[in-house]
């Protein structure tokens, strides 16, 4: 069954967030330069959902958040990818791409 | 700046302590100004940078109060399984603590199965008995009423009085009519008594009765004139005496000597609140046509006050339509009042003192239980000082500190109150049956949902009684002083702390030892009060002739006298007569009176007297006192003079200066009639051992026939043994005729003087507790003061004290404290007997032997219990004491 398009978009930016922190730990600016980049410029996650996002995911014990002192020697919150973020986030790569292979026969006709 | 506005926010971090907020805002803060970095290591102006960066985040405001909002459930979140983990350690090192001091524990956690199973177990009763629901529809406004005259308010009311009450007043719903009497069964192999219940169809609707077979009565069945004859059976009665026959309904059963059909069969849950009721018949069944007539008090009412109506309105009311009928009918109406009890008062009112005293008891035995496991913890705290002192310098806080010891406490009264409850399940059963005369419960007693949740209240609660203190005690542990070595000042901190809970413990004790003792010495006054006979080697039962067999009072005069002598001819039975209300059986009836010569007044202002008839031989059987004058003889039947005999004290106070003999007196009443005195015998007690003395008026039973009589035989040996032959000269007469309550005279003595005497040993028992326990405290408290002081003792004697001088000040110090709580005790029970003075029987509540002797026992089992200790600090030798510092 799919998800909701809500939930969908929420699981969505969670996903990106703890692929983002699976390569290490980093503050939320750090996080948006990563997804910017690494998308070539497609995808800007707007400061005003990243920030919800990431304390609402400390909550679901996720990730974790830790001051520390970031490249430029400015105190700075770091967040880390606990176990149970690792879970979450292989369970919503594996339903993005039960989406995926669902929606594109349709969207994508080969 | 951003250094400066770094500092402005730790500084304000450290006034507002909102770390969150302060977090919150540093994070978003930082990416504000990398967005505005980046913005401008692209070419903008910083002031346009930032301001492009500020404009990306949006609402800041908004999403730092979101932001702030998460973070505060993740924190609460996070602090609750801290706190529960911390709690988890705690348990478990309490735990660790109470195994590594075995003593201790044993010691506190007996010390809590006792008290916290007592409370339990009186709880359970008290819950069960003065808490519960009554098990009928809108019992709170269910009531009983009486008619009232003199010192009686518990008087029968005559039926068209109670047509009266009902058609007038204004405060009842609806009213009933009710009389409990025995009901003879006949027609069958072996005739018995059944308890009955004569009610019209309101009573029954009123108390909610319920039927599982067959219907309630109908209204006009149970009518003076349209009644039935026709019965509803109890559940118990179907089931027992007809095995619980499918064809009971329609079946005829003779009851009384007349045939009823039987209607209905109660619910099984259904339980009559005036008696345990078997058989339930129309009041238009009555044993006899008088109880229909104005001046025969026959039955009594329930009431359903109006939804709103309190009791005193209805009293008033009623009292009201009393006088108005005293006005109509002076002549049997005068001066006649009447009772409104609730229900719940007159069921319980009589347990509800002792229950209550008891409760107060328990409740001071666990206070009691409570400041002894404190002073153990107070002794422990000390010892434990360096454990303290060492887990504050590795960080604990105070309050962490005062809770983990706590946890402790509380993991010591959870083990007491657990096993408490263990206790109280096996206990409560062993109690409620050794309750003389049980207890007026609807349901069971036990340990049900509200009970189990005052014992946890309780556990909880004492607990923190002795944990609080020592806690915090243990937890102000100096830091400096104590890891540098154990406290050597002679006199060790906490003293005062300890010396005030052996005093609280003490003064508690002595108010339970005055509260058992006044009990003690008031069932001593009432077991050595005389009865007026001699209750020994007597045998009594009952029978009622069914008035539609015996019609005529030549009739029953002649059964009588031939049971008599057919009784008398019992081998074994050295006497007999025949009386109407045997003392102590719980029968009794009084009397209004005339004298000769005084103008005739209304019945409501004549005097009282109680009012007996008996046989010739009577007095003689119950070896009471003949004053004066004569006893009754065979020659005393109708249509010879109609004579009486009264007692000591009606001669004394009718005609304290003439011969009682030749005066003449008239019994009101139907019929009415002038008897002359002709004996003056002793007082008795009728209907209670602690009633007071009263005037008391015989006749002789030929001159004033009816058809209920006990009879009472003097036997040789064992009464009891003669049960069964006195029933058979009965039934010799007649086969049909049941006779019942055949008891000793000494098993209603017993019986009557059983509540105080339980009530007495349960208060005594919990009394000797609370001494043991003050006891124990007060030993230990100066082993402990010994202990800490054995330094300072052993200076005292390397300078040339003598053992008896040790002795002498260790227990001087310790009489100072017992002195100061027994005055204090003293005090207190002045005040607390106050509230038992209606469970004391010639005993006032001040008495003074009970309030000299407490204390003097106390100060000599409590000095004992300094006596041993010092005994120890006199042998301490002097060198090593002070080699161990």
């Amino acid at each position: 069954m799919l998800a909701p398009p809500k939930d969908r978009l929420h699981g969505t930016l969670d996903a990106l967030i703890l692929k983002t922190l699976s390569g290490g730990p980093r503050h939320g600016y750090a996080i948006t330069r990563w997804l910017r980049d690494t998308s070539a410029d497609a995808i800007q996650v707007e400061e005003g959902s990243l920030y919800p996002a990431l304390y609402r995911m400390e909550r679901h014990g996720w990730i974790e958040a830790e001051w520390g002192t970031s490249e430029l020697g400015r105190k700075a919150r770091f967040y880390r990818l606990t176990p149970r973020g690792r879970k979450q986030l292989a369970a919503e790569t594996e339903r993005f791409a039960q989406f995926v292979a669902a929606v594109s026969p349709i969207l994508l006709p080969a | 700046m951003p250094a400066i506005r770094g500092f402005g926010r730790q500084l304000k971090s450290l006034i507002w302590r909102d770390s969150i907020a302060d977090q919150v805002d540093a994070e978003l803060d930082f990416h504000i100004e990398m967005l505005a970095g980046e913005l401008g290591a692209r070419g903008m102006a910083p002031d346009a940078a930032r301001a492009e960066a500020l404009r990306r985040f949006g609402n800041l405001s908004a999403l730092n109060a979101a932001c702030r909002h998460i973070a505060r459930g993740t924190e609460r979140a996070a602090r609750r399984t801290e706190y529960l983990a911390e709690l988890r350690q705690d348990a478990v090192h309490a735990l660790r603590q109470l195994r590594r001091a075995p003593g201790f524990t044993a010691a506190a956690v007996l010390t809590l199965v006792l008290a916290i199973g007592a409370n339990t177990a009186i709880f359970s009763v008290v819950s069960a008995v003065l808490l519960r629901p009554l098990p009928y529809p809108a019992a709170d406004r269910l009531t009983v009423l009486w008619a009232a005259s003199g010192d009686q308010n518990q008087m029968l009311v005559s039926i068209p009085d109670a047509r009266e009450w009902r058609a007038r007043n204004r405060t009842f719903d609806d009213m009933g009519i009710v009389r409990n009497q025995s009901i003879n069964l006949s027609g069958i192999e072996r005739p018995d008594r059944l308890m009955g219940s004569f009610v019209d169809a309101n009573a029954l609707r009123l108390l909610g009765a319920r039927v599982s077979l067959g219907r309630l009565f109908a209204p006009e069945e149970t009518a003076e004139g349209t009644g039935r004859r026709v019965a509803i059976i109890s559940d118990a009665l179907w089931k027992g005496r007809f095995g619980g026959a499918a064809g009971i309904l329609g079946r005829t059963l003779v009851l009384n000597g007349l045939p009823h059909v039987v209607i209905g069969v109660t619910a099984p849950d259904y339980q009559d609140p005036f008696g345990s009721t078997e058989v339930w018949v129309p009041i238009s069944s009555a044993p006899n046509q008088s109880w229909f007539t104005r001046d025969n008090a026959s039955v009594w009412l329930v009431g359903l006050l109006r939804p709103g109506v309190i009791r005193e309105q209805a009293q008033r009311d009623l009292a009201s339509i009393a006088r108005d009928l005293g006005t109509e009918y002076p002549t049997t109406n005068a001066g006649v009042g009447v009772t409104v009890l609730s229900l719940q008062d007159y069921l319980v009112g009589t347990v509800r003192p002792g229950l209550l005293m008891v409760l107060g008891f328990v409740t001071l035995v666990l206070l009691i239980a409570c400041a002894n496991i404190a002073n153990l913890q107070l002794a422990r705290a000390t010892s434990r000082r360096r454990e303290m002192s060492l887990r504050a310098a590795l960080g604990a806080g105070q309050g962490r500190l005062v809770r983990q010891l706590l946890t402790e406490s509380l993991v010591l009264s959870a083990l007491g109150g657990g096993l408490g409850i263990v206790a109280a399940r096996w206990a409560v059963p062993a109690l409620v049956a050794a309750v003389p005369g049980g207890l007026p419960a609807f349901g069971r007693i036990g340990l049900d949902g509200p009970v189990l949740l005052f014992s946890a209240a309780v556990t909880i609660a004492s607990g923190l009684l002795f944990g609080a203190m020592p806690a915090i005690y243990a937890a102000r542990a100096d830091l400096n002083d104590s890891l540098q070595s154990r406290t050597s000042d002679g006199r060790p901190g906490g003293s005062g702390l300890r010396h005030a809970f052996v005093t609280l413990q003490l003064v508690l004790c002595i108010v339970l030892l005055v509260g058992a003792g006044l009990l003690t010495r008031s069932l001593a006054t009432l077991l050595r009060e005389n009865p007026g006979f001699d209750p020994h080697d007597l045998l009594t039962a009952e029978f009622r002739l069914p008035a539609a067999k015996y019609r005529s009072d030549a009739q029953i005069t002649r059964f009588m006298a031939d049971a008599l002598d057919r009784i008398r001819a019992v081998p074994g039975v050295r006497s007999a007569a025949l009386v109407n209300s045997v003392p102590l059986s719980g029968n009794w009836a009084t009397t209004t009176y005339q004298l000769d010569g005084q103008p005739p007044a209304p019945a409501g202002e004549l005097p009282t007297a109680q009012w007996n008839a008996v046989t010739d031989g009577y007095f003689e059987t119950m070896r009471m006192p003949l004053l004066r004058g004569r006893a009754f003889t065979s020659a005393d039947r109708e249509g010879a003079l109609p004579v009486a005999i009264v007692n000591q004290e009606l001669a004394r106070r009718v005609w304290p200066a003439r011969s009682p003999l030749g005066q003449r007196l008239r019994i009101v009443g139907a019929p009415e009639v002038w008897v002359t005195v002709v004996g003056v015998v002793g007082n008795a007690k009728q209907f209670t051992m602690t009633e007071p003395v009263a005037p008391q008026v015989y006749q002789p039973k030929a001159q004033a026939p009816g058809i209920f009589s006990s009879v009472v035989a003097r036997t040789d040996g064992d009464p009891m043994a003669l049960a069964g032959p006195l029933r058979e000269a009965i039934w010799s007469l007649d086969r049909d005729q049941p006779v019942w309550k055949i008891r000793s005279l000494e098993s209603l003595l017993e019986r009557d003087v059983a509540p105080p005497r339980f009530t007495t040993k349960l208060a005594g028992s919990f009394a000797a507790l609370a001494l043991v326990l003050a006891v124990v405290g007060v030993y230990g408290v100066m082993s402990y003061a010994v202990g800490q002081r054995t330094r300072e003792i052993g200076i005292r004697m390397a300078l040339g004290a003598r053992g008896a001088e040790v002795v002498r000040m260790v227990v001087m110090r310790g009489l100072r404290v017992i002195g100061i709580a027994t005055v204090l005790g003293l005090a207190v029970s002045s005040l607390a007997a106050r509230l038992i003075r209606s469970l004391l029987y010639g005993v006032s509540a001040t008495d003074l032997p009970t309030f000299a002797i407490v204390p003097a026992v106390l100060a000599v089992v409590a000095a004992l219990a300094c006596y041993v200790p010092a005994r120890k600090a006199a042998r301490v030798d002097p060198v090593a004491a002070l080699r161990s510092e």
